[in-house]
């Protein structure tokens, strides 16, 4: 175990280990809204040559990966790029309009042409916008003005080259509706896969996804860091149709492989080789970062925080119904106890979620009657596990000692609730305390 | 629902017959029929195939088929009775393989085995009436009246019974359209209050226009009737003064039925299952409310002292116990309502005796005790304290799980063996009984030292020797000696702790306290007492209100606290009476030193281990997951000593923290700051030189950001 602190979020400041790259950290997810200029303060993370224009954007929903490919060129702008010469620029104030800004940039001496700004879908401020400059020139000029402080305001310039320009000036306005289909994609189904453990190898997960899709999976491909030979915890699979392909994107995101879940995405296009750029000796693989929702486990007894319901194992038949009822009464008012036909086992379901947790985690590996119990989870009914709802919420207990529903009758139940608010007379709360009494008496003498 | 566990599961007499190797789908489905007993959809698989085998298998082999066919039918309905359809299936099976009169042999077994049902019944007398080919056999015609009058007799007033008397009268009208014992069975059918009893009434009409008047009315009826037009013989009336006389009598019969209908009609119309059937024991359960108010409509309706006012009822009842065959209040009702008639005393006995025994032995699941209990009582009413005593040691026996199948009912079995001490404490001599529950108790412990600690059985022989000696009064005995020795072999550990308190009471009863005290010290760490109620509830009862020594009941109260299996809720309660007992007797709480106990009662009733110390320390002893680490621990360090209550709890702790947050799932690890600045001591010492603290070490980090195993 280590007993340094790697940080994993929130401290960028101190440098992220390079190995970990791909992205598990806060503030990269956050600022995957702004698509394009996801590094704008974090540049360690990837890297990515300033003027090569090839990215193409493929949509913001979350699990889409965007991935880098060097011989996209020919295919990625679909039109007009030369005409459009657009910047990022972050950090906004939430006041400012559009002809703020370009005021703001009219005293720096820049001559945007417009102002797009884009406004947070929550709060409805303004987060970054796109200004738009006439030439490449004009573009380049205002893009070093990246840092200076901005006259007459507390703030300075976040500036970043916009990527794939074109597709945001035709598709501003509707970019969650690109139809992928419709996007050139090549022959070939493959699909990100990220998170990967360093330790798991092509083999490895080629078995996986063999296991779920038995000859349907092309080749699986890791990447690997070409100077340190290790994983960079991501890589891509190539499914013989787009049918299949599609089927793993839902299927697959979550899968645990060699100890850990793994994120699945659309890949941006087919041939994910790993580049090596001449000029810079760097891979040029560069990932966005997706707003990825934390991987929940499936549903079941053990995971619904709704599920009251727990499965007691080991009770070797020592136990009457009577017994069990005393031990776990004890937490709380009780739905159904049933016992199993051959009494080793029991399930108890109550009312408040709080008395199983209670029960289960007091009474689980405890000695009873010379027996070691053991407490779990289950179901309610014998069949699959259903989802369950939250209890009615009650303002006073049912009765003086907890209730099996279970051993009343419906118009019992009935009158059971309300029957002691948070004001009493003193008449009932004296009546309650003889109750009490009387209940104490009834138990400790009851027994055999 | 009541857990279905008949007599025959416990003995095994339902043994799983051997199957032909070439039946293997047949063998499977057995197997699956002999864990699944209760499930009736496994059966009907089972008796498809054996019914297509049956068809198919080559006449070498047959034999083999057929004792399987009959242990599988065998077996179903010696656990269900009640269900007709299959005994129904069964017979044609027989007719298949044998021959007719094998089919109605297995009918009459069926029958005396559920004398109630009517599809039974029909099924029955419909076969039987089929051997009947119409020539005057008398011998044949006079034995199926003879069973079809006792079909009428045990069903012949079920609400629904029509097609029994449908069958009846085809019968007779077969043989012979106007007989007067044709006339004789609508004569009865017109009083009873059945389903059809309009269209009875239809077919009486005509067929009485074929008969005399006196061959109608009963003469009594007829000479009141007489005397009304004046005349001494019926043949001097004229023809429509007899059509008058035969109108008037039945009309007022019918009315009278008619009315029973009416009110019965408002009960029977809420009834819709009248056979048992495995797949609706719920509509039948929900039914049951329609059932009492039915039957207590009935109860108030009838006349105790005449007899066929309660036969009606009794009728009743057996058609409601077809059904719910397997309730024992129902039973129990129906036992109330037989007690409540005007019968001789030995009939009485005979009838509620059979009653108890059809229903023990064929319907009523094992769990019910309730009823058993009852019999037991009815017998000693009856003085049958012998048979009473036998009954309670077979069930004993039953319940130990002594039998071939080894299921031990807890409960029941407890229940069985309290009725049992019960039944010695009126029938046997006082000091006779005192002395026997004293030799229970010793030898129990006795026998079970002896294979512990071998070395301390010398320390005991004395004791028990005194006990040998048998009481010479023993002519107010009325139990078996016998039995009373077989008795120890009978006893468990659970059965023990019952036993125990019944010989303290009677040992209180004798004041003789500084017994009670004896045994406690020498006992009470025992297994069998670590978990019973009574057995700690008698002793704070003991010190707190009979001895009032408070520094006992102290002592007493913090074992019970800390070392006890008992349920919490028991001891929260032993805590509140504790409590009670001290603030009643103040004085000698501060004599004592106790005052501690008047202001922790609620903190030591919380459930949290936080804050509830001897909730901590009672859990942690009774942890077998923290018993195998400390034994892991001790195990690896060489200083055993070391070990103490509290490093336990430490364990129990930190087992619970893991599922903090998200009980049931455990998380190993949890990111913490390995440097705090807070760990010596939860204080910072402002006296010395404070130095700026290093910046924080964390440990765990990476584990817990490892993924969590979720059970699945």
């Amino acid at each position: 175990m280590s007993s340094t602190y790697r940080p994993r979020g929130g401290y960028s400041s101190r440098g992220r280990p390079r190995s970990q790259g791909y992205g598990q950290n806060q503030s990269q997810s956050q600022s995957q809204s702004h698509y394009q200029s996801h590094q704008s303060s974090n540049t360690n993370s990837s890297y990515r040559p300033q003027n090569n224009n090839n990215y193409r954007y493929q949509g913001n929903r979350n699990n889409y990966y965007q991935q880098y490919s060097n011989n996209s060129n020919s295919h990625n702008n679909n039109s007009g790029q030369e005409t459009s010469f657009q910047i990022w620029m972050g950090d906004l104030d939430p006041t400012w309009n559009e002809e703020k800004i370009i005021e703001l940039w009219k005293s720096v001496d820049e001559k945007p042409t417009a102002v797009k700004i884009k406004l947070d879908k929550l709060t409805l401020k303004p987060i970054y916008c796109f200004v738009s400059f006439e030439t490449q020139q004009a573009m380049e000029k205002a893009i070093n003005k990246n840092g200076l402080a901005i006259p007459g305001t507390t703030r300075s310039f976040r500036l970043n080259k916009a990527l794939g320009s074109t597709n945001f000036q035709s598709n501003n306005n509707n970019n969650n509706n690109v139809p992928l289909k419709k996007l050139p994609l090549r022959n070939d189904y493959s699909i990100f896969i990220g998170d990967l453990d360093p330790s798991v190898t092509e083999s490895n997960l080629m078995d996986v996804f063999n296991n779920k899709f038995p000859k349907q999976v092309i080749q699986v491909r890791i990447m690997f860091d070409p100077a340190t030979k290790t994983s960079k915890g991501f890589g891509f699979a190539k499914f013989n149709s787009q049918e299949t392909m599609e089927k793993a994107l839902e299927e697959l995101d979550g899968i645990i492989v060699g100890g850990r879940a793994i994120r699945v995405g659309q890949a941006a296009n087919s041939s994910n080789n790993v580049v090596v750029s001449s000029e810079n000796k760097v891979i040029e693989t560069r990932k966005v970062n997706i707003n990825h929702s934390q991987i929940q486990p499936p549903l079941n007894q053990f995971t619904d925080p709704n599920n009251t319901t727990l499965l007691i194992n080991g009770l070797g038949s020592k136990f009457s119904e009577d017994d069990l009822t005393k031990h776990f009464l004890s937490f709380g008012d009780i739905v159904s106890l049933k016992l199993s036909n051959d009494f080793t086992s029991a399930t108890i379901q109550y009312y408040f979620r709080s008395s199983a947790e209670t029960a289960l985690l007091l009474l689980h590996g405890s000695i009873i009657n010379n027996c070691r119990i053991d407490i779990n989870w289950g179901k309610p009914q014998e069949d699959n596990y259903h989802k369950q709802d939250p209890a009615p919420i009650v303002y006073a207990p049912f009765g003086v000692l907890p209730i099996r529903f279970d051993k009343i009758k419906r118009d019992e139940i009935d009158s059971l609730s309300g029957q002691s608010g948070p004001i009493i007379s003193v008449n009932d709360a004296n009546k309650l305390y003889v109750q009490a009494k009387y209940a104490r008496d009834q138990l400790l003498n009851d027994n055999f | 629902m009541t857990s279905l566990i008949f007599r025959a599961d416990i003995e095994g007499s339902t043994v799983t017959p051997a199957v032909p190797e070439e039946l293997d789908k047949v063998k499977l489905l057995l197997e699956d029929t002999q864990q699944n007993p209760n499930d009736i959809s496994k059966w009907d698989t089972l008796f498809d195939a054996l019914d297509e085998q049956l068809d198919t298998q080559p006449k070498g082999t047959i034999d083999q088929l057929k004792s399987v066919i009959t242990k599988s039918y065998q077996h179903l309905l010696t656990r269900f009775p009640n269900l007709s359809q299959y005994w129904k299936r069964w017979s044609k099976v027989e007719g298949k393989l044998k021959d007719a009169q094998a089919s109605l042999d297995l009918l009459e077994t069926a029958l005396d085995k559920v004398p109630h049902s009517i599809e039974l019944w029909n099924t029955y007398l419909n076969a039987l009436v089929l051997t009947y080919k119409g020539e005057e056999e008398e011998e044949q015609i006079r034995f199926i009246r003879y069973r079809y009058e006792k079909a009428i007799k045990l069903v012949g007033l079920n609400f629904n019974s029509h097609s029994i008397w449908d069958t009846i009268i085809q019968f007779e009208t077969k043989v012979d359209p106007q007989s007067l014992v044709l006339l004789k069975v609508y004569l009865r059918l017109i009083r009873y209050p059945l389903y059809e009893y309009a269209q009875y009434y239809k077919q009486f009409i005509e067929v009485s226009k074929h008969f005399e008047l006196q061959d109608i009315l009963p003469s009594q009826i007829l000479t009141d009737y007489l005397h009304q037009y004046n005349q001494s013989d019926p043949q001097a009336l004229s023809v429509i003064e007899t059509e008058q006389i035969i109108e008037d009598y039945t009309v007022r019969i019918h009315t009278k039925t008619q009315t029973e209908v009416s009110n019965k009609w408002q009960f029977e119309s809420t009834l819709t299952i009248h056979e048992f059937s495995l797949l609706y024991l719920n509509e039948i359960n929900n039914e049951r409310i329609h059932w009492i108010k039915y039957l207590d409509y009935e109860i108030s309706q009838t006349d105790f002292t005449v007899r066929d006012s309660y036969e009606k009822l009794i009728s009743l009842f057996e058609q409601c116990l077809v059904p719910n065959c397997l309730d024992g209040k129902l039973w129990l009702k129906y036992i109330a309502v037989l007690n409540k008639t005007t019968m001789s005393d030995e009939e009485k006995f005979g009838t509620i005796k059979e009653v108890y025994n059809r229903s023990i032995n064929n319907f009523v699941p094992l769990v019910e005790t309730h009823l058993r209990s009852f019999y037991v009582k009815f017998l000693v009413k009856y003085d049958k304290v012998e048979l009473a005593n036998e009954y309670l040691f077979d069930l004993v026996k039953l319940y130990r799980g002594s039998t071939q199948s080894k299921l031990y009912l807890k409960a029941q079995y407890v229940s069985v063996v309290k009725d049992l001490l019960d039944l010695y404490k009126q029938y046997l001599p006082t000091n006779e009984y005192y002395e026997l529950m004293e030799k229970l108790v010793t030898d129990y412990f006795q026998e079970h030292e002896s294979k512990a600690k071998p070395q301390q059985q010398q320390q005991q022989q004395p004791k028990t020797k005194t006990n040998e000696s048998c009481d010479p009064d023993s002519a107010k005995s009325r139990i078996d000696s016998s039995y009373t020795s077989l008795l120890p072999q009978l006893l468990n550990d659970d059965a023990i702790a019952p036993l125990t308190i019944v010989y303290l009471q009677e040992t209180l009863r004798r004041k003789d306290t500084s017994k009670i005290r004896r045994f406690f010290n020498k006992y009470y760490k025992h297994n069998v007492y670590t978990s019973s109620t009574s057995f700690w509830t008698f002793y704070v009862e003991f010190e707190g209100l009979v001895e009032y020594n408070i520094g006992n009941l102290n002592s007493l109260m913090y074992h019970i606290k800390n070392y006890t299996q008992l349920p919490k809720l028991v001891i929260d309660a032993l805590i509140d009476l504790h409590y009670d007992i001290l603030n009643a007797n103040l004085e000698d709480v501060y004599r004592t030193n106790s005052a501690y106990v008047l202001i922790s009662r609620d903190l030591e009733m919380d459930s949290s281990i936080a804050y509830n110390h001897s909730l901590r320390t009672r859990l942690a002893n009774n942890n077998y997951l923290v018993k195998e680490i400390e034994d892991a621990k001790i195990s690896k360090s060489k200083n055993p000593s070391i070990s103490t209550n509290i490093t336990k709890e430490d364990e129990l702790v930190k087992s619970i923290k893991k599922y903090v947050g998200h009980a049931g799932i455990k998380v190993d690890a949890r990111p913490d700051i390995s440097n705090k600045i807070m760990n010596k001591g939860n204080w910072i010492s402002l006296t010395e030189s404070v130095d700026p603290p290093s910046f924080p070490q964390f440990k765990n980090v990476e584990k817990a950001n490892a993924s969590i195993n979720y059970p699945v």
